[in-house]
């Protein structure tokens, strides 16, 4: 490899130029909880605006009950409202159609029917398909909310064979029907032609029109379905450049990695504090209605759960990290080292998780919080076992992607640990409860910049080598890298919830007596976690030969193991003994 | 003529740096790709070696695949004819290809089976919905007025028939020019094409009557027409530069002023009795000349104003559009020229010409056709091949190169340079002329 030229930062600027230029994109490795938004899914559009149009030459709006009216309002205004007559260019309403349907239709709308509807507010009386009319409004003559009718609408059917009759009404100022009704009859529109397309029928903007904007009022507090692109509640604070590490992260993790508000007000470093657990809490320090109009585009883009500020820098540089002097050094130190490694950290977290209390059989009366907490504390935590297994899993993919025929799966836990600044202290493997120096250690083990991602960041800066390895690799070793970041939030919000229950006398109340136990007394959960690895093995294998139906097969009866193994684990716990994963362990 | 096809992955001509009051910008010549770096890039780029050079362009997000390869064309469908539909000319101008409209063989006119065998092939060998053109020149095309009208309506019902599109076109001296011709080119939107070599004297030295008389008064007025009626019908004037006439910004404004939809110059490289060709300084001379005529252009683009100076018009969309060509043109691909007995030749330039000679009409190009494409591929020209220019400027008129050679490197270079730092002007000033700009883009 020649030196790489020091990267020069261009801009594209004619149209070839603009075509090939890879922007910084999602990578390969995006997934799903990696968007922008964390809360409601965006839309592109708003269903409801596709049956405002449901009957040709006629646009509704549903207007739904006003909450608090004045008493001077025009009365009964809900329901489905006919906005205007539209039958010019209606592609169901074409001039010279032979249908007598469409040119009955015309002529009511070009003559007394058409000026009759111009004048005061027509609503949607009822609707009849078939035998079946639905009238809307209560036996007292209340009209539906127009969400209500919105839906008896969508339940109508289109097509040849289904002619739709409906009735409109005028109401005056007290809401009475002051007037002859006016009766028509037709088809229900098809929404998409044949070719999947949206009908011509639609003006441009029609279907997103009722969208809600970034600029508007209740950007802050709206939960409905209706954003054009979803937002953030909570995210991380963008890493001040000042206080940068040279693998970009913060040397300040626990700052970099606390959530705070996306739309709290306070947008100077000072503001970057907590959120809070509810948004009733943090109400108060977001930005207010009025400030969203000015300020809506400041609140910064989010990617990966981090706002960004004026760059965003899809491959950090690791300038002090070296690559493996060659590929069979990588292969060596991800057989002996790191999937050991991920393999040892998965079982001390699962190992852990037996340790926690039954949430069903907890103290409520004295500690009223700890089933919620202790809920809260399992899941989290054989959420992050999980993942280590899913990272021993993609250890072993590097391995079959980088041995081919030589491969054979690596499931053995290492032996020590190593963690903690610098080059990090040694640690023998140990089985223990989730106490506080667990989490202590475990928060310290998943610290990023620590030990782990250190040790996978060689991987990083190796495959990274684009004309010698293929870019999934690389991929593949960013991502375990980097879900360490996750991992040391889930301990560090463990430690949160859990430091009350910790009284310094006895157990804490969140834990359960449990010690390592004798593999007589595992027997049966140690033939069960066997057999894990068997499956496991033959997975691998099956899956480094491309056989990857054979490795569903195997992964499905691994996934039914692991079930019986938790359920097995549990009452082993009950009865106060641990899963001895590793046969070595001092007690 | 055999040669090793030269390596073009190589470094020589990847990349040409140029400066504008926005920057350094660089064009890599891969693609058309026009790109702003920082100042002090050209000349990092000259300390790099090979492999330096190689990793910094394939940042800039091509694949390894270039754009253009070696291999030529294959099986090309034929989009455009010409049709010397009259081999003779009223007018005698001094440097003319077709030495006075006969091509040196005898004069005469176009047969109605020779036009009719040639709709007849466009339309064979067009899909619905495909645009086919026809152009017709000469010699003076309108010597055989009946022909163009014959031929014209048979191609729009034929073309009608089948669902294809149809485009007109002629290239006249307007000394033959009636108004009722204006109401024809209207009636079947025909790109006119008016050649006209500059202002009154200027022009008449250069393309007198066969009696020596001046042509330029009776042209204009003949014109005057067809200038009026331009909705469907668009007229062009186009002036060939010789040292005759080299007062190019007056000329242009004064064609603008006269409403002509375009106005477009080219300078005289070639004529068969060498007169009036542009040596090295009359070159250098044009280039400033037409570098002034484009400084008018990027002015009244910036103001708003339309201002029809033809070559840079096309140069400002061909750059923003990084048009990256293997061939100068389209002659002996989708396009051919026929001559007067249904020979079928590369361009309306070859007609006559053996080196250009391709088949005839009725039968189709034969394996002529080929062996041009190959030969003609600028990664197949020297010294095209090392050239920043070559895939903008795709090799140069085939006609001229074969005749001529390639006196006109130069030019061509500067004036695409020029354009360069224009289009990056244009395009800071008035992104709007260039269609809408992608918000992401301006960031």
């Amino acid at each position: 490899m020649p030196d790489q030229p020091k990267p020069i930062r261009v801009k594209p600027r004619n149209l070839t130029a603009r075509a090939a230029y890879r922007v910084p994109g999602n990578p390969a490795n995006t997934r799903l909880d990696g968007s922008v938004g964390n809360c409601f899914p965006g839309l592109e559009m708003d269903v409801r605006d596709l049956d405002r149009r449901f009957f040709p030459g006629l646009v509704f709006n549903a207007v739904r009950v006003p909450l608090n009216p004045v008493p001077e309002a025009p009365k009964n205004t809900q329901g489905f409202h006919l906005v205007f007559v539209d039958y010019m260019y209606d592609p169901m309403l074409p001039d010279d159609s032979t249908e007598d349907w469409v040119q009955t239709l015309l002529s009511a709308y070009r003559g007394d029917i058409g000026t009759k509807l111009g004048t005061g507010r027509w609503f949607l009386s009822w609707v009849q398909q078939g035998d079946r009319r639905i009238d809307m409004h209560d036996e007292d003559g209340t009209p539906y909310d127009g969400m209500m009718v919105w839906r008896f609408i969508r339940s109508l059917e289109a097509g040849s064979d289904n002619p739709v009759s409906l009735a409109l009404v005028r109401r005056n100022h007290e809401g009475v029907v002051d007037t002859e009704p006016v009766e028509l009859h037709g088809y229900r529109r098809r929404y998409r032609t044949e070719a999947g397309v949206f009908s011509d029928t639609y003006d441009p903007g029609e279907l997103t029109q009722s969208l809600c904007n970034p600029w508007s009022h209740d950007f802050r507090d709206c939960g409905c379905h209706y954003w054009p692109s979803n937002h953030p509640d909570v995210v991380m604070a963008e890493t001040d450049p000042e206080h940068a590490l040279p693998t970009g992260q913060s040397y300040n993790p626990i700052k970099a990695e606390t959530y705070l508000d996306w739309l709290r007000s306070d947008r100077s470093l000072a503001g970057n504090v907590a959120a809070f657990n509810t948004v009733e809490q943090n109400r108060p320090f977001q930005i207010d209605h009025y400030q969203v109009n000015q300020m809506w585009s400041d609140l910064p883009i989010v990617v990966e759960g981090r706002e960004t500020g004026e760059v965003y820098e899809a491959d950090i540089d690791l300038p002090d990290v070296l690559p493996y002097p060659s590929t069979a050094e990588m292969i060596a130190d991800l057989r002996t080292r790191l999937a050991p490694m991920e393999m040892t950290l998965s079982l001390q977290y699962l190992y852990a998780y037996f340790t926690l209390a039954d949430p069903e059989t907890a103290d409520t009366a004295r500690w009223p919080t700890l089933k919620d907490d202790l809920i809260f504390a399992r899941r989290a935590l054989i959420e992050v076992a999980i993942g280590e297994m899913t990272h021993m899993r993609c250890a072993n993919q590097l391995l079959w992607e980088l041995q081919g025929k030589d491969y054979h799966p690596v499931l053995t836990p290492a032996k020590t640990l190593r963690f903690g600044p610098g080059p990090g202290k040694v640690y023998p493997r140990s089985l223990r409860p989730l106490t506080t120096e667990a989490i202590d250690d475990f928060i310290e083990i998943e610290r990023p910049g620590g030990y782990i991602d250190r040790a996978y960041a060689r991987c990083v800066a190796t495959l990274e080598q684009r004309d010698l390895y293929e870019r999934h690799l690389y991929t593949l070793a960013v991502r375990i890298d980097t879900d360490g970041d996750e991992h040391y939030l889930r301990f560090r919000q463990m430690k949160e919830v859990l430091a009350k229950y910790n009284t310094g006398e006895g157990l804490p109340a969140y834990l359960r007596p449990v010690e390592v136990g004798t593999e007589d007394q595992a027997r049966h959960a140690l033939d069960i976690f066997d057999n894990v690895k068997e499956g496991l093995h033959d997975a691998y294998v099956s899956e480094a030969g491309k056989d990857y139906p054979e490795a569903q097969d195997y992964l499905s009866q691994v996934r039914a193991e692991m079930k019986i193994l938790r359920d097995e684990g549990e009452k082993l716990a009950a009865d106060r003994i641990g899963i001895p994963f590793w046969p070595d362990h001092d007690p | 003529m055999t040669q090793a096809p030269p390596d073009l992955r190589g470094l020589a001509g990847a990349a040409h740096f140029f400066d504008t009051e926005h920057g350094q910008h660089m064009l890599a010549v891969d693609g058309s790709r026009v790109f702003d770096v920082p100042p002090g890039s050209a000349a990092a780029w000259s300390g790099w070696d090979a492999a330096q050079q190689t990793a910094f362009l394939s940042g800039l997000g091509a694949g390894d695949v270039p754009y253009i390869d070696d291999a030529p064309p294959q099986d090309m469908p034929l989009r455009s004819l010409s049709l010397a539909v009259a081999q003779k000319c009223n007018l005698a101008c001094t440097y003319c290809y077709a030495s006075g409209g006969d091509f040196g063989a005898p004069a005469r006119n176009m047969p109605w089976e020779v036009a009719k065998a040639s709709v007849d092939r466009l339309i064979a060998e067009a899909e619905p919905g495909v645009r086919i053109n026809l152009a017709y020149l000469g010699g003076e095309p309108l010597i055989n007025r009946a022909l163009i009208r014959r031929t014209t309506e048979y191609a729009t019902q034929r073309a009608q028939a089948k669902g294809v599109r149809t485009g007109f076109s002629i290239t006249t001296n307007g000394t033959l020019l009636r108004p009722e011709d204006a109401e024809f080119f209207e009636q079947h939107g025909f790109a006119v094409t008016i050649s006209l070599d500059g202002i009154g004297a200027a022009h008449d030295r250069l393309r007198p009557y066969r009696g020596g008389r001046g042509s330029f008064d009776a042209i204009l007025k003949r014109a005057e027409p067809l200038l009026a009626r331009q909705k469907h019908m668009q007229v062009g004037a186009r002036v060939t530069v010789t040292p005759q006439n080299m007062d190019l910004p007056e000329t242009l404004d004064r064609f603008v002023a006269m409403g002509f939809h375009s106005v477009g110059f080219s300078p005289m490289l070639t004529a068969p009795n060498g007169q009036h060709e542009l040596d090295k300084p009359g070159l250098d001379k044009m280039l400033a000349q037409m570098i002034r005529c484009g400084q008018s252009f990027e002015a009244a683009v910036i103001a708003g104003r339309r201002y029809p100076f033809s070559n840079m018009s096309a140069a400002m969309h061909e750059i923003h559009r990084g048009t990256h060509r293997p061939y100068p043109c389209g002659a002996g691909a989708g396009y051919f020229g026929v001559s007067a007995d249904g020979g079928l030749f590369a361009c309306h330039r070859f007609v006559e010409d053996a080196d250009g000679a391709m088949g005839t009409v009725t039968d189709g190009p034969d394996p002529r056709r080929g062996a041009w494409l190959s030969d003609r591929h600028v990664h197949r020209q020297s010294p095209c091949t090392t050239c920043w220019a070559r895939y903008l400027c795709g090799g140069g008129c085939h006609h001229e190169v074969i005749h001529r050679g390639r006196p006109a490197c130069d030019y061509i270079r500067g004036w695409l340079h020029y354009c360069l730092q224009a289009y990056i002007r244009l395009s800071e000033a008035r992104p709007d002329y260039f269609g809408a700009v992608p918000a992401a883009a301006q960031a």
